[in-house]
Order: structure tokens, then sequence, then C-alpha cells
């Protein structure tokens, strides 16, 4: 989870997997400075084999601050045999955003800079 | 402006029926403001071959909002899938949402490809020729929200072979200068 002043994002992701093969993936990566906060999560599960399986992959992420705020998520899932053998996989991606109202240059100390005869 | 939602019933249970493929799906979308919109969609077409069933469909909801002064617009949309009997699932959902200070705006699709193989040999070839009817799908992108309160919702189920079920429930409801309200799912049983 980031925050820098008023921003803040966090992300979960959890991926779950049984069977005789499983293999699973998560990142969760956030960022926040002043005037956006960031965040972007997916995770991957996978299993294969010739008893019962199950997959699980969940992805949920906010981000606070700003005037806008906006979210999108994306989830895919397949389950099929394969020979004997059975095949499921499910991915899930969420990216959040928020921003508006902020100063981009705030942490760079360039929030009053001096203009005068630039122009 | 509330429109009624519509129904399509092409195909009924037969009693005693063998359905060994269940689909049901829908979502429902709600926009809270002084204007709002929310449509939703639900299409799916379902067909029992003997030896195999196969269910098709997409399901699609959006709200948008809008307010003045110091009402907080709102917007919200969720789909969902559920399926018994198959041996092969395909499902792709994607929603997504934004939220400002005078307006936020909602969307969540979803489609889905799901088939039980019900022959004597499970690993045997199955051959899947579909052609689809165009479905016109209600958008709240092209409605105006800047102006009233409007909802639209249509769900179709669409069922072919013996002993199949199909079934759809709608409600689409506004309060003026209140919240739009759309909900619709649909079930095929092949």
């Amino acid at each position: 989870m980031s925050t820098v002043s008023s921003f803040s994002a966090g992300l979960a992701s959890t991926a779950l997997a049984t069977g005789s093969h499983t293999t699973t993936f998560t990142a969760a990566k956030t960022a926040a400075w002043s005037g956006t906060a960031v965040a972007y999560g997916d995770a991957v599960a996978a299993a294969q084999g010739a008893g019962a399986l199950q997959t699980s992959a969940a992805t949920d992420g906010f981000a606070f601050g700003g005037n806008t705020y906006s979210a999108h998520s994306l989830t895919w899932s397949v389950d099929y045999p394969s020979g004997s053998l059975h095949t499921s996989v499910d991915v899930s991606v969420t990216v959040a955003a928020s921003y508006g109202q902020g100063d981009p240059l705030s942490g760079y100390g360039l929030t009053s800079p001096l203009v005068h005869g630039l122009f | 402006m509330p429109m009624p939602p519509s129904h399509t019933q092409p195909a009924h249970a037969a009693p005693g029926g063998t359905e060994s493929l269940v689909v049901a799906t829908g979502g429902s979308a709600t926009a809270g403001g002084t204007t709002t919109a929310a449509t939703g969609s639900v299409d799916v077409w379902a067909h029992h071959a003997g030896h195999a069933s196969i269910a098709i469909g997409d399901a699609s909801f959006q709200a948008k909002a809008g307010a003045t002064g110091s009402a907080t617009p709102t917007a919200a949309a969720t789909t969902f899938f559920n399926e018994s009997g198959a041996n092969v699932t395909v499902l792709l959902e994607s929603s997504g949402s934004t939220q400002g200070s005078t307006d936020a705006s909602a969307g969540s699709t979803l489609h889905f490809i799901a088939i039980a193989n019900g022959s004597s040999n499970p690993h045997g070839p199955v051959v899947i020729d579909v052609q689809l009817p165009f479905h016109s799908h209600p958008d709240a992108s092209a409605v105006d929200a800047s102006a009233g309160n409007y909802a639209q919702v249509a769900a179709t189920a669409d069922a072919h072979g013996t002993g199949t079920t199909a079934a759809t429930v709608s409600d689409a409801t506004t309060v003026e200068n209140q919240f739009s309200f759309v909900h619709a799912a649909s079930l095929v049983a092949v």
C-alpha cells in the first residue's frame, strides 16, 4: 500500500490451485504521489490433473484521493478436459487509479517555482 | 422514463427432461443522482444435440449518473455467471468504474461458453457450429445522462432441443431525480 499526502492506493491479489500439478502467481504494485495514486495487481492460478481440480484467482484494489476515481478489472477463466487430464486456469487483473486536485511537483520542492524573467 | 423490460422464451421445459447443462447469468446496474441512466442486457443461447450440450451468452450492464450541488453521484454495475454440468467452460468478465465529483459511470460485461459432453466417449471430438442472431444491446453510453432518469433492460434465453428449459427475469425502476436501477437474469437447462 502506498500513501502520499491525501492520496493512497492498495491492492490485494490471491491465487489458489488444487490438483496434482498446480502453479500460482500473484503481483500487486501500488504507487502514490501528490496528485495521483495507482494500484495494479494480477493473479494467475492453473491446475492440471486427473482428479478434482479447483482454481481461483482474485484481485481487488482501491485508490483514494483527488476528485476522480477509476477502476477496471478483468477475469478470465478456462476449464477443459485434455485427454485423460483436466485443465483449469483462472486469471484476474485489476487496475485502480485516483487523480485530480493535486500538485505532481510538490514532492520535488517545486511547488512555487520562480519563473519571473523567463517569459 | 422507465421502459418495460422484455422477455423472450422460445423454449419451455419438457416434463421429465434430462437436462445435463444448467447455466444462469445476468447482472444489475444502479445509478444514483439527479440525472441517471441504467441499462442492461442478457442473451443466452443453448442447444442440446443428444451427445453434447452447449450454452453461449453474454451479459452487459452500464450505469451513468450526474449530480449537481452537494450531492454525490454513484454508479455501480455487476454481472454474474453460474453453471452446472459443464465439462468445458470459458468465461471472460470485465468491469470498470469511474467516480467524479459531478459524474459517475460503471460497466460490467461477461461472455461465456459452456459445453457438456455427455457422450459415451467423453474425450471424443465435439464439433461446434453456431450461428447466432444479432441482438441489439441497450447501451448507457448512448444515452444522454444529462437529462432525466432512464432505465432499460432486456433478457433473452433461447434453448433448443428436447427436454430443455429457458427462463428470464428482469426489472427496471427509476425514481425522478433519485436513481435508476435495472436487473436481469437468464437461465437455460439443456
